[in-house]
């Protein structure tokens, strides 16, 4: 059963169509990556799978379950997790602050009115050693504006990760990052496949071919083709699509 | 003719008027908050002060008519003072606190004008010309309140022509619905915001201008007015001129029929005492009621302007 | 406008001292208003006391208002409906010769509940402006309903015969009605301190900054806005059911959007930093009530330019001046 299966999956906008009879899975484990020129629709296809956007046709099954008449929380406490292309984080509240938010949401809820956050030992513990993995210790209590760029994305994959998810949706996560910061975020990526289903939006390509293990190519709402790296690398039509396009 | 026929024209006539004056009051407004994200509780200072000039006028100079001119430049001028001292200052803090600084106006304004013209108010004499009855086949109506009709319809159309066929209302409605779009065609957006705060407060002027004979100038008819104003443009959809007419409309009639109707109604089952204060009561809320739908299912109103 | 919310203490922080500054603070405010009455009296000034039972009155109001724009993000201009719903639920029981305090309570918390339910399943699905414009419409229908209602005495206003009993207080006695009246102030304050610090205070304030974070958590923002705006709703009822027996005379006006209003500024003049802020823009609220009008008939024109120098100063640049101000006196 695959992780995740979107099936003629088609939603317009007046009379564009954004997208087109969209069909693809990703299997467990898998880092199955999503390009395509600017314009080709990734952004809403995300945004259709997380529920933010209602589609039109089509269905989305996560583990086999369907999930695409769910209100976004939902599809979020059945096991998908997404990282935003521009960061949603609550930078008025500490990183730890952030990162409780996150637990909370997992599989409880929060209407406790009297017991503050501060004795909730078993949840700020776990907090604590799920930040820690990602370099965070020693900065638990500062405001999250004060991190850079790329820690606010590492802390957003933090958080996407820590609701244990079954699919990690992420859009353009290197995008904004320095030369280092992507070379960091591949790193963490890299130590994630095999062990999380994720579908990759992203236009970086040497980050894609590194960490994919398919790749789907979008064009104009519609799928072009799927398959191995390689295979799409020395396509000629995704050669074409990508010739002028600043592939860094 | 039928008693109750011509009680029911008069009466759709008194809805109309209301109409209108509502949709003079309520077309700047809806104008200022669209383009510039402004809401301002002092719009109904504009009105109570358009009141207050053309009646201190009319009493000075004997004639009706003069006033209102002199109330709409005198208002200009003030609007013109204000949004550059206070407005412009406001345009990019949160809702809340325009709300609060305005309402601080309103009150400053109300008893400016207790201060110079007392507590109960002026009267305006109306002309000769505007008084007594007209008669229009089987029906009389009154003169005064045909003439409100007649001038408002006059001036919705010209507000129409300068939206809809001049260059000012092309910018206007530019700004309106996408003011980053605006800026970057280069339409001096300040010059825009000043004549379109000064615009509206002219228009609300002359709506209480138009009022003060009927209902007299009185202190506390600004926030009453500003507040059914704002109704009327979430009902017709925030930055949309027809939106504010066609809600306007909606409103002075359910208004002005539902006090006449409703009362009558009330009192066929409750007491007649009970159902005068009932009935007008119950329009008000019917007008509320319909606001919080709108908001809770359409909340860009019935005719939004044309996409952002 | 609004300040950064307060950032969780550190687990290590919060062994350290027995009583937190902010616990402090709150303690010594306390005191400041279980004395000040005696003190008033004592200079002979008892209409003085008169304004501090209102102040604090109105300072119940302000607290669950303040907590529901400061925390949630949720401006309401409608919150005076819920004083006045408070209000004429004695009233109403009273008019029926019903003077049970209990009962009227029973009445004022399920009324207010209910319509706080109600309403605010509507208000809720709108942000910003509408949001503000959806609760003033809601409390100016229950405005024209009472308006309208000749029974209960409408414009002219309903005569409260006894106060609320309620078996052991004597709310009659201006005494009890004012150490009441701080017990539910302070125990309010003590309930919205807790909210902020815990799981449902984190939502909260999580959603005013980003609805989508919370959504991707997992979390229905909705029923936690909505639960937050029926607490604030129902407390802020107990200021109209001790408002009802301060006066023993209530009119719809209560509940105009002027008072919503009024109520708004309050809570701007607090600072919103603090669930105890409003305390201070009530008191301060009051004495410039009180001064002003006893200056001059005019007195809401100063009011009015003062309004406008807090928002387009600020409160804290103002506080600043003041004190600088107060300084240079000496």
């Amino acid at each position: 059963m695959s992780a995740l299966a979107v099936k003629n999956l088609s939603k317009r906008f007046g009379g564009l169509v954004v997208t087109n009879d969209v069909t693809f899975s990703v299997q467990p484990g898998e880092c199955h990556a999503l390009i395509g020129p600017n314009g080709a629709g990734k952004t809403t296809l995300i945004s259709q799978l997380m529920g933010e956007l209602v589609s039109d046709g089509g269905t989305i099954s996560l583990r086999g379950r369907r999930i695409e008449t769910l209100p976004s929380h939902a599809r979020a406490r059945a096991g998908l997790a997404r990282s935003f292309q521009i960061t949603n984080l609550v930078k008025r509240r500490s990183v730890l602050d952030n990162m409780l938010l996150a637990l909370i949401g997992r599989n409880g809820h929060a209407f406790t009115f009297f017991r503050p956050l501060s004795s909730e030992a078993a949840l700020i513990t776990e907090a604590t050693d799920l930040l820690a993995h990602f370099s965070f210790a020693g900065r638990l209590h500062e405001p999250v504006s004060e991190l850079s760029h790329g820690e606010q994305r590492v802390l957003e994959l933090a958080m996407a990760l820590a609701a244990k998810p079954a699919v990690l949706l992420l859009d353009e996560p290197m995008a904004g990052l320095g030369h280092e910061e992507t070379i960091k975020m591949t790193d963490i990526l890299g130590e994630l496949r095999g062990e999380i289903a994720m579908l990759l939006v992203e236009h970086d390509m040497d980050a894609v071919f590194r960490l994919a293990d398919r790749v789907t190519v979008l064009v104009s709402g519609s799928v072009l083709m799927t398959d191995q790296p390689a295979v799409v690398r020395s396509d000629p039509r995704v050669r074409d699509l990508y010739l002028g396009e600043n592939a860094s | 003719m039928d008693m109750n026929l011509a009680l029911f024209l008069t009466q759709l006539l008194n809805g109309v008027q209301l109409g209108l004056i509502l949709f003079l009051l309520s077309s700047g407004l809806t104008l200022v908050f669209g383009v510039l994200n402004f809401v301002n509780l002092a719009h109904g200072a504009f009105y109570m002060l358009g009141a207050f000039l053309t009646a201190a006028v009319a009493l000075a100079t004997g004639s009706f008519l003069v006033g209102i001119v002199a109330a709409a430049l005198l208002t200009a001028v003030l609007a013109a003072i204000v949004e550059g001292t206070i407005a412009r200052a406001l345009y990019h803090r949160a809702h809340l606190e325009q709300v609060l600084a305005t309402f601080g106006l309103l009150l400053c304004a109300q008893t400016a004008v207790h201060y110079l013209y007392g507590p109960s108010g002026l009267t305006v004499p109306l002309p000769d010309w505007l008084q007594g009855f007209v008669s229009l086949g089987a029906i009389t109506l009154p003169t005064y309140r045909l003439f409100i009709v007649v001038f408002g319809i006059l001036l919705a159309i010209v507000l129409w022509f300068v939206m809809a066929k001049t260059r000012a209302g092309m910018i206007i409605r530019a700004s309106a619905t996408n003011r980053v779009m605006a800026e970057s065609l280069g339409i001096e957006t300040q010059a825009v915001f000043t004549g379109l705060f000064g615009a509206g407060a002219v228009l609300a002027a002359i709506a209480g201008g138009l009022i003060a004979p009927i209902t007299g100038a009185s202190i506390n008819m600004g926030g009453p007015a500003v507040i059914l104003a704002f109704v009327v443009i979430i009902i017709g959809g925030l930055g949309s001129v027809r939106g504010a007419f066609a809600a306007a409309m909606i409103v002075g009639l359910i208004d002005t029929l539902g006090r006449a109707y409703l009362t009558s109604v009330l009192a066929t089952i409750f007491a007649p005492k009970m159902a005068s204060t009932a009935g007008p009561a119950l329009a008000s809320i019917l007008i509320y009621a319909i606001m919080a739908v709108v908001l809770a299912f359409k909340p860009e109103g019935l005719f939004p302007p044309a996409s952002r | 406008m609004t300040q950064p919310a307060p950032l969780m203490p550190s687990p290590k922080a919060q062994t350290k001292s027995f009583i937190s500054p902010s616990v402090f603070g709150v303690l010594i405010l306390a005191g400041v208003l279980w004395i000040l009455p005696f003190v008033f009296l004592s200079i002979g000034q008892a209409f003085l006391v008169d304004a501090l039972l209102r102040a604090v009155i109105l300072a119940i109001a302000a607290v669950s208002l303040n907590f529901l724009a400061f925390t949630g993000g949720m401006v309401s201009f409608g919150h005076a409906a819920f004083v006045g719903i408070g209000a004429y639920s004695v009233g109403i029981c009273d008019h029926y010769g019903i003077s049970n305090g209990f009962f009227q309570l029973a009445i004022s918390l399920g009324v207010s509940g209910v319509f706080a339910f109600v309403t605010g399943t509507l208000a809720l699905r709108t942000k910003g402006v509408q949001f503000i414009m959806i609760t003033l419409a809601f409390s100016q229908i229950v405005y024209y309903v009472m308006l309208g209602l000749d029974e209960y005495g409408s414009d002219d206003g309903l005569i409260i015969n006894s106060s609320s009993y309620f078996h052991v207080i004597d709310l009659s006695n201006k005494t009890s009605l004012y150490w009441v009246a701080l017990a539910v102030l302070f125990a309010q304050i003590a309930l919205f301190r807790c909210l902020n610090r815990s799981r449902f205070g984190l939502v909260l304030a999580a959603a005013d900054e980003s609805e989508r974070r919370v959504r991707s958590s997992g979390l229905d923002i909705f029923r936690y806005k909505l639960v937050a705006y029926v607490l604030a709703g129902m407390l802020a009822s107990l200021s109209g059911v001790l408002y009802a027996n301060l006066t023993g005379f209530i009119t719809p006006e209560l509940m105009d959007w002027t008072q919503s209003g009024d109520l708004l500024f309050i809570v701007t003049l607090g600072g919103m930093g603090t669930m105890s802020a409003p305390v201070v823009g009530s008191a301060f609220f009051v004495s410039l009530e009180e001064a002003l009008s006893a200056l001059t008939i005019y007195w809401h024109f100063w009011f009015g330019l003062i309004l406008i120098a807090v928002v387009l100063f600020g409160i804290e640049r103002l506080k600043r001046l003041a004190l600088e101000f107060s300084g240079r006196l000496r």
